[in-house]
């Protein structure tokens, strides 16, 4: 999943904004348990989105608790469409493929 | 101490400085929040080693510093080459007004010292132009890295052909001239001929070692004279621009002198 990565992360962010750990819970229910990740390798990937401007960040409090939220930016939002289009024509030619009988 | 303090006093002093504080923060509100829900010993082990959590961080500042060693050597580049084109410009910029106690000096070193400012934008952008190759992951901005040593390599080049032929020696005698410009090459012309496939292995070493050369060598010496020489004939108020122009920028040079070295000294995480 590592290669995929961003993108499943731009996905989950597209709805709301969310921390860390929302984000893991979110990826993690929507892909029904398929990708579990090692859960710190999840920040350093947050942190260089944001240095590419795709994402924005921001202290925020709740329930006692200080988090960092992260949200889509615009730029962040047209690279999910553009990176999104770009698997589906890929997943599609491989379906294509590999529905040929052997 | 319990589990998640424990974690982060490991992870702490293996994180890059920039950012340290912010980056503890988000881990300690991530492993209270999982620790909530599995316990604080289960919470740390799914975070993962921090050995392998801190590799992550210094990659991407190392990725941070590339790209703003990447736009000063293309700024250094671009006050460069406007400073060899010169000849179309007002006697200042070809010459810049020395110091009267460099007449005091012996004729070879007073040469170079009036000579020097021509290149120490070239030593210092190539020495951050390395440091870019160096520290950029990304494959895109590491061939931009490249290309700003090939704009350096070819008006170099083009500036010492131009010489050969109108004189028919090198015009200013200086073989660091032609050397600074071979050492230019080699990573471009490896980077052409690797295919941006090896060039990471291949390049680094070499880009790094150029690049301290380039700095050390070249750039540090011209700089400390341009700095010390603060005491101009020419009190115009043209003569005082280019002056305060040139000692701004050499100070920026000498600063970004100072993140190259660093980055270069920095082991990149496999």
């Amino acid at each position: 999943v590592d290669g995929h990565l961003p993108l499943l992360v731009l996905a989950v962010l597209a709805d709301e904004p969310a921390h860390g750990y929302a984000i893991l819970e979110r990826l993690r229910r929507r892909s029904e348990g398929a990708f579990e990740l090692q859960e710190g390798t999840l920040y350093p990937l947050l942190h260089r989105l944001e240095d590419d401007g795709l994402l924005a960040s921001r202290w925020t409090t709740a329930t006692g608790r200080r988090r960092r939220e992260y949200r889509l930016t615009q730029r962040g939002r047209s690279t999910l469409r553009e990176r999104t289009r770009a698997w589906r024509d890929f997943a599609t030619a491989v379906e294509r493929v590999l529905a040929v009988p052997a | 101490m319990n589990p998640i303090d424990d974690y982060l006093a490991q992870l702490a002093p293996l994180l890059p400085p920039r950012g340290r504080r912010r980056i503890l923060a988000e881990v300690e509100a991530h492993l209270h929040e999982a620790a909530a829900e599995q316990g604080e010993a289960e919470a740390v082990a799914r975070f993962g080693a921090a050995r392998d959590v801190a590799a992550g961080f210094v990659a991407c500042a190392a990725d941070r510093s590339g790209r703003r060693l990447l736009v000063v050597a293309a700024s250094l580049v671009a006050a460069q080459v406007l400073l060899l084109i010169a000849p179309v410009v007002p006697h200042h910029w070809r010459q810049a007004p020395v110091a009267p106690y460099t007449r005091l000096l012996p004729v070879d070193v007073y040469l170079y010292v009036t000579d020097a400012h021509r290149w120490l934008a070239f030593a210092a952008a190539a020495g951050l132009a390395c440091g870019a190759v160096a520290a950029l992951r990304r494959a895109r901005l590491r061939r931009a890295a490249v290309a700003v040593l090939g704009v350096l390599t070819a008006t170099l080049g083009a500036y010492v052909a131009a010489g050969w032929v109108a004189v028919g020696r090198f015009p200013f005698a200086h073989e660091s001239d032609v050397l600074l410009a071979l050492a230019l090459a080699a990573p471009v012309v490896l980077h052409l001929a690797a295919r941006g496939r090896t060039m990471p292995r291949l390049l680094v070493p070499l880009a790094t070692g150029v690049g301290l050369v380039g700095l050390i060598g070249l750039a540090l010496p011209g700089i400390l004279v341009r700095l010390v020489d603060l005491s101009y004939a020419d009190t115009s108020a043209f003569g005082t621009a280019v002056r305060v122009a040139q000692q701004a920028w050499l100070v920026g040079a000498a600063a970004a002198l100072g993140w190259s070295v660093r980055d270069a000294s920095r082991r990149q995480p496999a």
